[in-house]
């Protein structure tokens, strides 16, 4: 069953004041990779999930959630 | 150069690289039917199917590595992120569905047309690389764009 997945790292970055390349910066990946999770339509890796929380001074799941 | 600039770089050729993607696709594909009988004869020969043999190499060779290998790690590492590794991917499957649906084309031909092995090569191949590059070019483009 396809599952759908919320994300809100487009909020998390704008609270941090934060561009997509300043975030993709600090996360080690591209800009268009920051805007297609933005927009859903790539799910990152674990690893990149991990960065991006960590960039963020977040956890993953606060940035991504199953949609019930 | 700081860590955005670098980012900032690697988008500028991320963007070039999905145009030229959609344009070595165009000019492969156009070659095809300017070179005619002399790729796509049923006994092609000639510097024409080398220039094609090169082509098709050059561009799997880019298919299969994201092409740029001679630029600095860190921004052929953000050129080539795990994005565009997916891009390539979903690429090279499409280009493969396109080649075994070509081949049972040309399988269930002859009794219409007959091919030489030679033509059934170009045919697949082609169509193969083509479409490949038009994927890449096409995701790679729309991930560009802001939402």
């Amino acid at each position: 069953m396809a599952e759908r997945l919320i994300n809100r790292l487009r909020v998390a970055r704008a609270d941090h004041g934060l561009t997509q390349a300043e975030l993709a910066a600090r996360v080690g990946v591209s800009r268009k990779t920051i805007n297609t999770v933005e927009n859903g339509v790539f799910v990152p890796s674990t690893i990149v999930a991990l960065r991006l929380a960590k960039a963020l001074a977040t956890s993953v799941e606060r940035l991504f959630e199953l949609a019930e | 150069m700081t860590d955005t600039d670098l980012v900032e770089l690697a988008d500028s050729y991320s963007r070039r690289r999905a145009g030229l993607a959609l344009l070595a696709a165009v000019v492969f594909l156009g070659g095809q039917f300017l070179a005619g009988s002399r790729v796509f004869g049923a006994r092609p020969q000639g510097a024409a199917v080398t220039v094609w043999a090169i082509n098709a190499i050059i561009l799997l060779a880019v298919l299969a590595t994201g092409g740029g290998p001679w630029r600095g790690g860190r921004v052929r590492a953000l050129v080539h992120d795990e994005l565009s590794r997916a891009h390539l991917r979903t690429a090279v499957v499409v280009g493969y569905w396109v080649a075994m649906g070509l081949a049972f084309v040309l399988y269930l031909a002859p009794p219409f047309q007959a091919f030489s092995a030679q033509q059934a090569i170009v045919v697949m191949v082609t169509g193969s690389v083509v479409v490949s590059l038009l994927t890449f070019a096409g995701l790679e483009g729309r991930a560009h764009v802001d939402g």
